[in-house]
């Protein structure tokens, strides 16, 4: 009994947290949610901007709370399904996060080339890779030929550095 | 091994550094030494994009850098402004707006960025006017008739616009202010299928750009009422100025502007580059097939119709959104 | 007029290219084709248009590559098909998954084709009868059995469909414009966007399962598998022919669209399948279903552009560009004067699936062995174009934040067993619907009944019938697949 319980928290959780952001959204919506703008004093549109969101606020609260119910009465319907993860996925779920996270704010103040490039060595590292050569082929290539591809061929910019961006120019010989 | 071959890295790295940093020394050449930006505030495949495109793949030939365009949609065209706003006023990075978007939206919205003190006009690429039209069935056979059915009941006649403070919103909305009558203002997602929903019979009246509606009038699935501009564009169909239509709101005018506070030199050569483009055969006919007329308006010259613009827009605004 | 050998050279180009493009998430065939535009002004216009047409349909196909190979719809249109393409990777059957899908795409697109020839102008009439209220009832009714079809549990279903819902109304309002769950934050002003959501949600889990398992032992030359038997494609033509069917009538409602029509050719593929819990489990017909129905839409959008020179969306937009550009001015007259050209040009539309057959079943090899490619290297290649992608879909770097933290939720609601497909539907499906209802609401001019009782019979009969409907496919659902 006390195995089931533990094991369909994550649904539990997940079903609790999205019923109290639903009812305390439903409650704040006038804060929420700006009033319409007006045209010759009439609203600008036809229907009230917070006509959708309280529709869907209220069935998602509700059938919630009727979901919460249910597996208070029915029991956990997936007890079985949830595997224990084990101390070492954890840490390497972990430092998948922190190297995405890392990636994500890098991006823009280092460019697409240094930050994709101390990514995806961690992310090397990380996969158990221990051949430089590998690394920095797939590293510092890799992102380059993406660059250029994207802004060349494609003709559309992702960030980058300006003193990398003249470099990658005069490599091309523009 | 492991740690010759981190030194092996290192010395790799500072060597790649290096040539990096000389590049940069040399770098002091004149401008444009990279590939320039033109971000549109716009999503892909409308007519800013396909303008853009013509641009940029002429345009390389005067600039000796390529010209990389950057669609960025967003909250009506605020996301892609604001973000050349925060750009650094070096003229890499160019915005390429309508009027609308530049002077309109800051006196409807609170503005992460000022239009007027942030960006200076380059070059107004080329303009597009449009055309009040019904189906070629209405029973309104003039503008006049339209206003007069208008005024018998309000919001009885319907009108298809492409959004809110769109190209065709701020039209209706000028008649409406200047006639004093109420139109039925119904959105639809762009100009086609606002037009659509007039040819189904869903809206009574909408507009479009003559470039894009040539074959309807002349099939007489169409009827033009009033076109935009104190001339006439069809025979015996009146302006509005004629209409009592008045200030520059029938006109969608494509704009390249920079952060203001760009080099002036930088300013002169792209201004030298669009100019130039005018004297271009490819360019010249690539925007004629699109429909398009070239009327390029340098930087000053455009300014003062900017400053003409927000002082309108300022007044239609305040007289409608009450 | 004949056609010409360059047409077919240039059309296979476009197709190919097409195709190396749509594969990258993020960088999508629309950049492609607007790019490309001004190249095909030079060429003649049963050359130029075939190009262009070209990359369109070598795009879509390029989609479900990454879709099926690393679980990364690049569209949302290619979301159906991940969901079983990534499982028959997983099985070592990821040649047999793209034949799949290159069969089922190529002959829903080829018979949508022909019949939008036969038929061009019953269906420009029929495309008049749809307008805002029928568009709304189509939405509500798709979402209604998206709902009903997904999971085992529906109430989980549209628990997640409503926190979609809920999802695509952070930002601007369409209709008016006002803010709505922003906090006042700009960077929340223009909503969320759909890439970083469906990168986050498909393809982050699954890399996060290959870096915690840390598998590298992964067996390379069974992962490729064989191709597709003739016994296989058999068993999935039935639902490749209803999914055509399905997928053309969704093309004729303007703004529906493919990922209705994948979703629409998914459920319906599943729902009379006798063994529906294999859907979602790797199953071919999945593959088939989604395939087949979001292609089949590619030849009614064409008629609205053809007949009356109105574009109903951007690809179309690219394609009036080309057609003004060469002086074949789409419209009522198009037909009487260029006739010639124009059935030219849809006749070429019909060769080009006939080449993509061949250019597609020739490229598969190479596209299915990257997943062969070293685990160590794959993932971190993968998760730069995961980044990339996500870029450059608004060029925003807050964008890759909402990559990580929907990566995060697709890992939670994983091991809380809730399907992000309905989510994500509800995403997609949100704006349009509240688009058109708000519409609709306008039209009325405040008689609402008076409206949809004298004007818009179809409309409201499909609103009235939409939740029976959705309770017979449950109870159906329900009965086939006990527990």
């Amino acid at each position: 009994m006390r195995k089931t319980i533990r094991r369909a928290a994550p649904e539990v959780l997940t079903i609790a947290t999205l019923l109290v952001t639903s009812v305390l959204a439903l409650v704040f919506i006038n804060y929420l949610v700006e009033p319409p703008k007006l045209l010759f004093g009439r609203s600008l549109t036809a229907i009230e901007p917070s006509l959708f969101p309280l529709i869907v606020l209220a069935l998602l609260a509700g059938l919630c709370a009727i979901l919460m119910w249910m597996m208070r009465t029915a029991g956990a319907e997936t007890a079985d399904s949830v595997e224990d993860l084990s101390g070492e996925e954890w840490r390497r779920g972990m430092a998948f996060f922190a190297i995405m996270i890392c990636y994500a704010l890098t991006m823009a103040p280092f460019g697409f080339l240094i930050a994709s490039a101390i990514a995806m060595i961690a992310m090397s590292l990380l996969m158990g890779t221990r051949s430089i050569l590998q690394i920095i082929c797939v590293s510092v290539i890799g992102p380059m030929l993406l660059y250029l591809a994207a802004t060349r061929l494609l003709a559309v910019a992702l960030p980058e550095l300006n003193a990398i961006e003249v470099f990658y120019a005069r490599l091309l010989g523009e | 091994m492991f740690k010759a071959s981190i030194r092996k890295t290192t010395s790799l790295l500072v060597a790649a550094g290096m040539a990096l940093g000389l590049s940069v020394g040399m770098a002091q050449a004149e401008y444009p030494e990279k590939p320039i930006t033109m971000v549109i505030p716009l999503g892909p495949g409308g007519s800013h994009d396909l303008n853009a495109r013509v641009i940029t793949s002429v345009i390389p030939s005067y600039i000796n850098q390529a010209m990389i365009v950057r669609l960025t949609p967003g909250a009506g065209g605020q996301k892609g402004t604001q973000e050349v706003a925060k750009a650094p006023a070096d003229g890499y990075t160019l915005l390429f707006s309508h009027n609308y978007i530049d002077m309109l939206q800051q006196h409807v919205e609170k503005l992460p960025y000022d239009p007027m003190k942030d960006f200076i006009p380059i070059a107004r690429i080329n303009f597009a006017p449009i055309a009040v039209v019904v189906r070629g069935d209405s029973p309104y056979n003039t503008f006049e008739e339209l206003i007069a059915a208008a005024k018998a009941k309000p919001g009885g006649v319907s009108m298809a616009h492409s959004g809110n403070w769109g190209a065709l919103f701020v039209p209706a909305a000028q008649m409406m202010k200047s006639r004093g009558v109420q139109f039925n203002l119904v959105p639809y997602k762009g100009g086609g299928p606002a037009m659509q929903a007039l040819l189904s019979g869903d809206a009574d009246v909408t507009m479009g750009f003559p470039a894009t509606i040539g074959s309807l009038l002349q099939s007489g699935k169409l009827k033009v009422l009033t076109t935009s501009g104190p001339e006439r564009l069809y025979d015996g169909v009146p302006t509005f100025t004629e209409a009592g239509v008045e200030g520059d709101v029938g006109f969608m005018h494509r704009v390249v502007l920079v952060r203001s506070g760009t080099p002036a030199d930088v300013v002169k050569k792209l201004q030298d580059a669009f100019t130039a483009l005018q004297g271009d055969k490819t360019y010249k006919n690539l925007l004629k097939r699109l429909g398009e007329n070239a009327d390029l308006m340098l930087g000053d010259e455009y300014q003062k119709l900017r400053d003409e613009q927000s002082v309108s827009y300022k007044a239609l605004v305040e007289a409608i959104t009450k | 007029m004949a056609l010409r050998v360059d047409t077919f050279v240039l059309m296979s180009l476009g197709l190919f290219g097409g195709m190396l493009v749509g594969a990258l998430p993020g960088f999508t065939t629309l950049m492609a084709m607007a790019i490309l535009l001004p190249v095909s002004f030079f060429l003649d216009p049963i050359v130029g248009i075939p190009f262009l047409l070209g990359i369109y349909k070598g795009g879509i196909f390029g989609g479900s590559i990454p879709a099926i190979l690393v679980s990364m719809p690049g569209t949302g249109a290619a979301v159906a098909t991940s969901r079983d393409g990534y499982k028959l990777t997983q099985q070592g059957k990821s040649r047999k998954a793209l034949d799949i899908a290159l069969f089922s795409s190529v002959i829903g697109d080829t018979a949508s084709d022909i019949f939008t020839i036969l038929m061009i102008f019953p269906i420009a009439f029929l495309v008049m009868l749809f307008g805002p209220p029928e568009l709304f009832a189509v939405l509500l009714m798709s979402l209604i059995i998206i709902a009903a079809t997904s999971g085992s549990n529906p109430l989980k279903s549209l628990v997640m469909m409503m926190l979609g819902l809920w999802l695509s109304f952070v930002g601007t309002d369409p209709l008016g414009g006002v803010e709505r769950f922003t906090f006042g934050l700009f960077d929340l002003k223009s909503g969320i966007p759909l890439l970083p959501m469906l990168i986050g949600v498909f393809a982050i889990p699954e890399l996060a399962a290959v870096v915690m398992r840390n598998e590298k032992a992964r067996q390379l030359s069974a992962l490729m598998g064989e191709r597709l038997s003739r016994l296989e494609f058999k068993r999935c033509f039935k639902t490749i022919c209803r999914s055509t069917v399905l997928g053309t009538s969704i093309g004729i409602v303007p703004g529906l669209g493919q990922v209705v029509a994948a979703m629409m050719g998914y459920s319906a593929a599943k729902n009379a399948s006798s063994h529906p819990e294999t859907f979602g489990e790797g199953e071919l017909e999945g593959v088939a279903a989604a395939e087949a129905a979001n292609n089949a839409v590619n030849g009614p959008t064409m008629v609205p552009l053809l007949t009356l020179g109105i574009p109903g969306d951007n690809v179309t937009a690219i394609l009036l560009g080309a057609f003004v550009a060469q002086g074949l001015r789409p419209g009522p007259q198009l037909f009487e004067e260029q006739g010639a050209t124009v059935f030219a040009i849809l006749i070429a539309m019909v060769f080009a699936n006939m080449m993509f057959v061949v250019i597609g079943y020739l490229s598969i090899p190479f596209f299915s062995r990257l997943v062969t490619i070293k685990v160590s290297i794959l993932i971190p290649v993968v998760m730069m174009f995961a980044f990339a992608g996500a870029f450059v879909f608004r060029s925003d770097s807050v964008d890759l934040i909402m990559l990580v933290a929907f990566g995060l939720f697709g890992i939670i609601a994983k091991y809380a067993r809730f399907d992000v497909m309905p989510m994500v539907m509800g995403f997609i499906l949100g704006p349009p619907l509240e688009y058109a209802f708000g519409q609709t609401v306008a039209m009325t001019n405040g008689d609402f009944a008076g409206f949809f009782l004298t004007e818009r019979i179809g409309a409201m009969l499909v609103l009235l019938a939409s939740p029976l409907i959705g309770y017979l496919l449950w109870k159906r659902m329900r009965k086939v697949a006990p527990g």
